[in-house]
């Protein structure tokens, strides 16, 4: 049995479900029997081969303008319309996609190495770095979070990567939280005794034989900020604050289209269903992965 | 620094560097409009959310149930400058039924001023009511099996009231702590409904703040904001008392 169902270990026994947290084995067959899960994987591989090939699918280049087809309806010669300049609506949300998922990858994956280093150094450490790394962590959580990210963007100047940053960095204490909690129980456990007693050094210790046993409500909490991030990303872009024009971000083609609401809304309507479809589906998934992962949500989702 | 707490306690934020004004007019401008906002957001979260969790939670249909799951997974999903973009286009210049962008004193005409704030005060209220939702639904499915549920059945009372006096009561106390968690974001204003729907609120005054660089607006509207969170976590920790007597402070 793998060693990270203690993790998960509540007050109550684990009675006779399936083994908390399964093998990577048994946790695809359980992913592939939540209908949640199946869903939610199928969109986001439809969306990201789409992302990924964006210039082959495109039909137009997503910057040229079409003076003579401003506003065209969806149908026809551009799939779903084109905007205020005459750009192909479908271009630049294939290419929004790009950034959208780009960003989210890149600033969750910032979070998820920087918070949980943070917060296995935290754990495992102890002592005055604890109190240090948590209280740092707990004023950065104090802030609004949107206002932490304008902040950070504004002084170090709008743009993409500049998002990536300034998204990553309010994501860093919910990884870090999410990773000191299960170290503490980690840490005392017997292997990592024996690991210390056997000479080990700190950072092989956690590397080597805490992670391993954390890792897996870390994965979870990515899935869902993963969603988080994309909504964040295109909400930075809406104010101005992320990716710059002409290039084409989800968030900036719905505030562009705002403009000219009411003479053609589709520059405003596809964009932003473009951004529920990702954000839905990464839902989706983190929502299985959490039902399949925490027993104590399994059991009442197998037994109503 | 001294100086500056002391003129703090006197209610004196310092002036605008960018207009000149003095910032307790500034921020008690904003502040009527995103405390409106979000009481009335919060109002219909629960409105909402409360409901659909105890049907969700109820519920023996599964079709039911994981139905209410997907749309709450939705309403999560949704940003909101877009919904209140959509809210806008389909309820103010389509059917007409909501005006666009005004927003006029509570006192003065309040059924106008309830009209005009119900789309931003709607489009903010959605994610909230999801996540209520969906954590009154989990709390009543944690408390279905409990004693004392089994107890007020086998004493035949209506379903109803099984589920109102002595599920919905206990299963309330994790949602009180997450609308007050909600609340205390939601006074920080909603930057960007307050953007879509032009409403001049605390967000909106951040926001201005940060990018024309008014360090001394910013500061202010970072202090109150932190206020009110406070503010609004104590109101809940004495709302516990309410909802559930073992719980006593000395």
């Amino acid at each position: 049995m793998s060693s990270s169902i203690r993790v998960y270990a509540t007050r109550k026994p684990v009675r006779a479900y399936r083994p908390a947290a399964p093998r990577t084995a048994t946790l695809f067959m359980l992913v592939c029997r939540s209908p949640k899960a199946v869903v939610g994987l199928l969109i986001l591989a439809t969306i990201a081969a789409a992302a990924t090939m964006a210039p082959h699918l495109a039909p137009y280049p997503v910057t040229e303008m079409h003076p003579s087809d401003r506003f065209a309806p969806p149908g026809g010669k551009y799939a779903l319309g084109t905007d205020f300049f005459g750009r192909d609506l479908l271009s630049r949300v294939l290419f929004g996609y790009r950034t959208s998922l780009l960003v989210a990858v890149m600033s969750v994956g910032f979070a998820l190495v920087c918070g949980s280093a943070l917060g296995m150094s935290a754990g495992y450490i102890g002592g005055a770095l604890d109190t240090t790394l948590m209280r740092a962590m707990d004023i950065l959580f104090a802030f609004p979070v949107l206002l932490l990210a304008i902040t950070i963007v504004v002084v170090l100047g709008a743009g993409t990567l500049t998002t990536v940053l300034a998204i990553g960095i309010v994501y860093v204490p919910i990884f870090a939280r999410i990773a000191r909690a299960p170290t503490l129980v980690v840490r005392e456990h017997a292997y990592v005794e024996a690991a210390r007693a056997l000479g080990q050094r700190t950072l092989r210790v956690i590397a080597r034989h805490v992670l391993p046993n954390i890792s897996t409500p870390i994965f979870v909490q990515a899935t869902i900020n993963l969603a988080t991030a994309i909504l964040f990303e295109s909400a930075l872009s809406f104010l101005g604050l992320g990716t710059q024009p002409p290039y084409p971000s989800l968030g900036l083609m719905v505030s562009e289209g705002r403009n000219y609401i009411e003479l053609s809304p589709w520059p405003t309507v596809f964009p932003g269903l473009a951004i529920v479809l990702a954000v839905l589906s990464f839902n989706l998934v983190g929502d299985a992965l959490q039902e399949i992962l925490d027993p104590r949500l399994r059991q009442t989702w197998v037994s109503s | 620094m001294s100086e500056r707490l002391g003129r703090l306690l006197t209610g004196n934020l310092g002036t605008s560097v960018r207009t000149g004004r003095p910032i307790t007019t500034l921020v008690a401008e904003a502040l009527p409009f995103t405390i409106e906002l979000a009481v009335y957001s919060i109002a219909l979260a629960v409105l909402i959310g409360i409901p659909a969790g105890t049907l969700a939670g109820t519920t023996s249909s599964r079709w039911a149930d994981a139905g209410m799951q997907t749309l709450t997974l939705l309403g999560l999903s949704l940003p909101a400058f877009w919904v209140g973009a959509m809210f806008i286009l389909l309820f103010s210049v389509y059917l007409r039924w909501f005006p666009v962008l005004t927003y006029t004193a509570l006192l003065d005409a309040p059924l106008a001023n309830l009209r005009g704030f119900f789309l931003p005060a709607l489009t903010l209220a959605i994610p909230n009511a999801a996540a209520i939702a969906r954590m009154v639904r989990a709390s009543l499915v944690s408390v279905r099996r409990e004693e004392y549920v089994k107890v007020a059945r086998a004493k035949g009372l209506s379903e109803w009231r099984v589920v109102r006096a002595h599920m919905l009561k206990n299963a309330l106390i994790p949602v009180v702590t997450l609308i007050g968690i909600v609340a205390g974001y939601l006074l920080g204003g909603a930057i960007v409904v307050e953007q879509v729907f032009a409403i001049p609120g605390v967000g909106r005054l951040g926001l201005q703040a940060i990018v024309q660089r008014d360090y001394p607006v910013l500061q202010a509207v970072v202090l109150v904001v932190t206020a009110l969170f406070v503010l609004v976590n104590l109101l809940v920790d004495l709302i516990y008392v309410f909802l559930d007597p073992r719980i006593r402070y000395a």
